[in-house]
Order: structure tokens, then C-alpha cells, then sequence
């Protein structure tokens, strides 16, 4: 028995590296700010440069999706986002260390998915909602407690079999609703 | 003959910091370049940011990484030392953010017991194989036959 003990422990180790390999979620950090209200902040409305504050965001369930236009992959997320503003879902955005001209001309030539648009021109806020890579999207509820948090650009099937389900949760309202 | 003495002993000092220049431009030549910290706090700067992880880039420091969020927290971590913030304040400061990850030095949680507890388990199943193994083999009993035929193997192979 003791002679078979090293070749199971091979075996088992084996089996516990490609099983890490097939189901750790690659880049993937769990957020500790899950749970925990959006951080307070103060920063400038990216269409009127009025300085926004926590107070200014959404009374209902909505999505802070963080984005630039230096970002490639938030080029393929854009039409996504529109899709998703059409069901009729608040979106706010984070302009993150991008230049508002280009974050103007960006929605203004191929749509503008948000409500609200706030600018974190040197990434201080990203650091306080925990953002390492663009982009990225957080789902809110209506009491401003952080319940999700999405890493990289949403696909359309993403969001209709992961986030909208969890959407609607925070909604109060059921999927099929 | 003096000169024979020194000469390779030169060489080698040339090529020793010749080495070392070359470990100090690859590491941390761009983090060291970027702040300009009193000798006190440089050295903390340089613990500190060798110690955390790069959210990123799953398996590096803030130190070696380039990444735009390395450099952003490298910037935190500089501000934060020069506000007088201690290193476990900045610690816990980017721990609320990122989480565990961004410390190479996790503390004991419940997250991570498996990770403190693997080595001590994996060391109490290898003594307790070692005692079986040993003690099954102290109890090797020979019966009578087994004797006479290892005293008579003895007898035709003296030592």
C-alpha cells in the first residue's frame, strides 16, 4: 500500500493542475468591493463639466461600465451596450484616463449608450472601485451597493444567459417579467 | 608578478558590475527612474512594491510590470509613503481594492488556510507513512524454519 502511495499522489496532483488549468478563470480577480457601496466620489461630468457626486447617480437598479476610447476591446463591447440601453437599462460610464474630446467624438459618431458620463481623467476612482484593466462593468443596485462586477467587454450572449438574469434580480423582477 | 596578481582580479570586478548594472537596468531601472523618494522611504518603496502583485498580470510584481495600473499603484504606493502612511496602512489601502491577490504576502484567512495548511498536512502524512512503514517492518516475525535456514545462510557467509 505505501509503495502505491507516491503514484497516487502523482496522479492526484495531476489531476488537480489540469483542473486548475481548465477552470480558473484566466485574469479574473474576485472584487472584495462586492456587497460595499460605491465608493464616494467627485468628479466632472464628461458633456456639462458639472462636478457629480454619489447623489447624482441612478435611484434604480443600473450599470457603471468603465471605458475608453484608447480601448480596443470597448469598440466590440459599444454595440452591446446601445442594445442594452435600448431594453431600457440605465447605464452610467466612466470615462477612464482618456481626453474628453475623443470621448465626445467617440459617442457622438457611433451612439451613446449612457445616461451619465463621468471622467476619471487620472484613474483615482478606477483605483477605488478596484478597476485594473478597461473594460469593465459593475452592476448596481438602487440602494448604490455594488452587487456585480463583470471583467472585460460584455458579449451579447454574456449578457443575455449571465448579466441580465442577475440584472433583473436586482431589478426585483424575474427574468421572464 | 604583481601584475599577474591583480590583473584577474580586475577582470572579475569589471565583470561583476558589469552584472550588476545589467540585474539593476532590467528589474527595476523604469520604477527607480520614475520616483524621487528620501533614502528612508526609498527603500520601503522598493519592499513595497516588490511585494505586490500586479492586478493585471496574474504573476508579477508592480515592480517589474509595465503595465498602466502597475505604474498607477506604484504612484500610490510613492504618494502614500510621502503622506507618512505606514506599510501595512498602504497594504490594506490596495487590499480593499484588489483583494488578497495584490499581496504576495496573503494573510491568514479563511481563503487561504488551504494554502497554509497543504505543507503542514502534506508533512503529517509523510511522518505518518514513515511510522508504518517502519513499524511494519520491525515486526517481521521468522518462524522456526526461517531461522534455522538464516543461521545456516550466516554460517556459509561469514562477514
Amino acid at each position: 500500500m505505501a509503495l502505491w502511495l507516491p503514484l497516487v499522489a502523482f496522479v492526484g496532483l495531476c489531476i488537480v493542475f489540469f483542473a486548475s488549468l481548465e477552470f480558473s478563470p484566466r485574469g479574473e480577480l474576485p472584487s472584495p468591493l462586492i456587497d460595499r457601496p460605491v465608493p464616494t466620489f467627485s468628479l466632472p461630468d464628461l458633456q456639462t463639466a458639472t462636478v457629480r457626486t454619489p447623489e447624482d447617480l441612478p435611484e434604480e437598479a443600473f450599470l457603471l461600465n468603465v471605458w475608453a476610447t484608447w480601448c480596443f476591446p470597448c469598440r466590440d463591447e459599444h454595440p452591446v451596450l446601445m442594445a442594452i440601453a435600448e431594453e431600457g437599462i440605465v447605464i452610467v460610464g466612466l470615462n477612464y484616463k482618456d481626453e474628453d474630446s475623443k470621448a465626445i467624438d467617440w459617442l457622438n459618431s457611433i451612439g451613446d449608450p449612457y445616461q451619465l458620463n463621468l471622467v476619471d481623467r487620472e484613474g483615482d476612482f478606477g483605483v477605488n472601485l478596484g478597476v485594473y484593466g478597461v473594460p469593465a462593468t459593475y452592476l448596481i443596485d438602487a440602494e448604490r451597493t455594488i452587487r456585480y462586477k463583470h471583467i472585460g467587454p460584455i458579449s451579447s450572449v454574456q449578457w443575455r444567459q449571465k448579466l441580465k438574469p442577475i440584472f433583473r434580480s436586482l431589478q426585483g423582477l424575474d427574468d421572464h417579467a | 608578478m604583481l601584475n599577474g596578481v591583480i590583473r584577474p582580479r580586475r577582470g572579475s570586478q569589471i565583470l561583476t558590475s558589469m552584472m550588476v548594472l545589467l540585474i539593476c537596468t532590467t528589474s527595476s531601472g523604469e520604477s527607480k527612474s520614475e520616483v524621487d523618494l528620501p533614502p528612508e522611504l526609498m527603500a520601503r518603496y522598493e519592499v513595497l512594491i516588490a511585494e505586490l502583485r500586479c492586478p493585471k498580470c496574474l504573476n508579477i510584481n508592480i515592480a517589474d510590470s509595465n503595465a498602466p495600473i502597475a505604474t498607477d499603484l506604484r504612484m500610490i504606493v510613492k504618494n502614500q509613503l510621502q503622506d507618512g502612511k505606514t506599510n501595512s496602512e498602504i497594504k490594506g489601502f490596495l487590499r480593499e481594492r484588489y483583494g488578497d491577490f495584490i499581496d504576495y504576502n496573503p494573510p491568514l484567512s479563511p481563503a487561504t488556510l488551504v494554502l497554509w495548511a497543504v505543507p503542514i498536512v502534506l508533512l503529517i502524512c509523510a511522518a505518518l507513512t514513515f511510522t508504518y512503514v517502519g513499524s511494519r517492518r520491525d515486526k517481521v516475525e521468522l518462524s522456526d524454519e526461517e531461522k534455522a535456514r538464516l543461521q545456516r545462510l550466516k554460517a556459509q557467509h561469514p562477514s
